[in-house]
């Protein structure tokens, strides 16, 4: 059964609180000496950009491992959301790929236009990685 | 149930796995050359921070301290700004920052910027600073002391509640909002006001090298606007934030200095602890018994503002 929108982004802000606690806090505390004034790329130090990309890949790393693992993660537990291939099983290349734009809310609001235009309510890195996101009756 | 323990044992082993990254880079923290700190001084000055939605919120001596610590101990950090947009605060908290600012001038250059009031406390703290920097219209100075409570005597006559006043000492009990206070009891608390006041006003005069007639002036506890303030010797130049950040600049040798801000920024968790904290006083006691015990702990509290 495809799933109706408000549920998936419940489910990702949930995800987000998770991803923020044992992730984002932790690592941001290495640039605490935040940069107020970026007035060009140059004044952005080089740890800033290694952190932020750490952020950011472990984040991809906690939906990719657990969608993997159990075809859930916390948020889609909670919201009765599973992941699922369209194929056999889903392996850890296609879970990578359909969670690949998480790393930037920015990228992943660009993915997720295709919601709207997709018959079965597909991301577009959903699609490519012929993953779909369903209801599930059980948890 | 097992995939609901996957799920957990995945989430603490991605945040051991965060916590442990963090401490590997720890030793590369505040990396960072020819940098200017600004360290904000916003709200009442404390003993310690307070998002209390009933009586106002302010900054702990101790939160201002440790940011100013952190841009002492950062190589990098070549000079500090002080943001002050402060009305003042207690006379003990707004010392220690002061008399941190000071030291801290000493190894490197500290402007103070005024925005929109930077008064008594938090002139005090200005004062200790290099240079003071501040809008036309800003409000400052205010080198005075106060201390006030609200005496509910005559409220409690009114309805017939009387005061059981049980003391070892005569003078125990002074300042109570329970009894008005008798003209010897008035006149000893003006005399401590007045001696804090004039550790305040050595303070500034010392910091500021006032002279006796400029001294005389601030006495009153009265504010002043920027340009009155620049005057009588209170701020050396106007100006905002570009002002103030050129001037540390300048201080500091420096051309192309990074700006880095120094705020200890409030968690959603702690918001909600400061609310449900105050929720619960309330609940247990109700409103009117949480404002009328906040008067009674209060009542010795003298403010530098």
């Amino acid at each position: 059964m495809n799933v109706g929108n408000f549920r998936r982004v419940f489910a990702f802000l949930v995800d987000l609180a998770v991803v923020d606690v044992i992730i984002t806090r932790p690592l941001s505390k290495l640039v605490g000496d935040e940069i107020s004034d970026v007035s060009n790329l140059s004044d952005v130090s080089l740890e800033l950009i290694i952190v932020s990309l750490l952020i950011g890949i472990i984040g991809v790393f906690y939906w990719t491992i657990l969608e993997y693992k159990v075809g859930q993660t916390l948020g889609a537990w909670i919201f009765k959301l599973r992941a699922k291939s369209l194929n056999k099983g889903m392996n850890f290349t296609q879970a990578l790929l359909r969670n690949a734009t998480k790393i930037s809310v920015a990228l992943l609001i660009v993915d997720s236009i295709n919601i709207f235009f997709s018959e079965k309510k597909q991301r577009y890195f959903e699609v490519f990685s012929k993953t779909v996101t369903l209801r599930s009756e059980e948890r | 149930m097992k995939k609901i323990r996957i799920i957990f044992t995945t989430i603490i082993l991605l945040w051991v796995a965060a916590y442990f990254i963090s401490l590997g880079f720890e030793n590369k923290r505040d990396v960072i050359s020819d940098g200017i700190a600004i360290v904000p001084i916003k709200g009442a000055i404390l003993p310690e921070d307070s998002n209390d939605i009933l009586s106002g919120s302010g900054m702990g001596s101790d939160t201002i301290i440790n940011n100013l610590k952190r841009a002492e101990n950062n190589d990098g950090i070549k000079a500090v700004v002080l943001e002050i947009n402060s009305p003042g605060g207690t006379v003990v908290a707004s010392r220690e920052v002061a008399n941190y600012v000071k030291s801290l001038s000493e190894k490197k250059p500290i402007v103070a910027w005024i925005r929109e009031v930077g008064a008594s406390g938090a002139y005090w703290i200005a004062s200790s600073s290099d240079v003071i920097i501040a809008d036309e219209m800003s409000i400052t100075g205010s080198v005075g002391v106060i201390s006030s409570y609200l005496e509910f005597s005559g409220l409690l006559e009114r309805y017939g509640v009387e005061y059981e006043r049980l003391v070892a000492g005569d003078l125990k009990d002074v300042g109570s909002p329970f009894r008005d206070l008798n003209d010897n009891e008035r006149n000893l608390m003006n005399i401590k006001l007045k001696k804090i006041q004039d550790i305040f006003i050595k303070d500034v005069a010392e910091n500021r090298k006032l002279d006796n007639a400029q001294i005389n002036e601030i006495r009153h506890g009265f504010f002043y606007l920027g340009v009155e303030a620049k005057e009588l010797g209170l701020i050396d130049e106007f100006g905002g934030r570009e002002k103030a950040i050129a001037k540390a600049k300048e201080l500091a040798g420096i051309k192309d200095g990074k700006v880095v801000e120094y705020k200890s920024e409030k968690s959603l968790l702690d918001l909600i602890e400061g609310f449900t904290n105050k929720a619960f006083f309330s609940m247990g006691r109700g409103i009117g018994m949480s404002l009328f015990k906040n008067e009674i702990e209060n009542k010795f509290e003298i403010l530098a503002a």
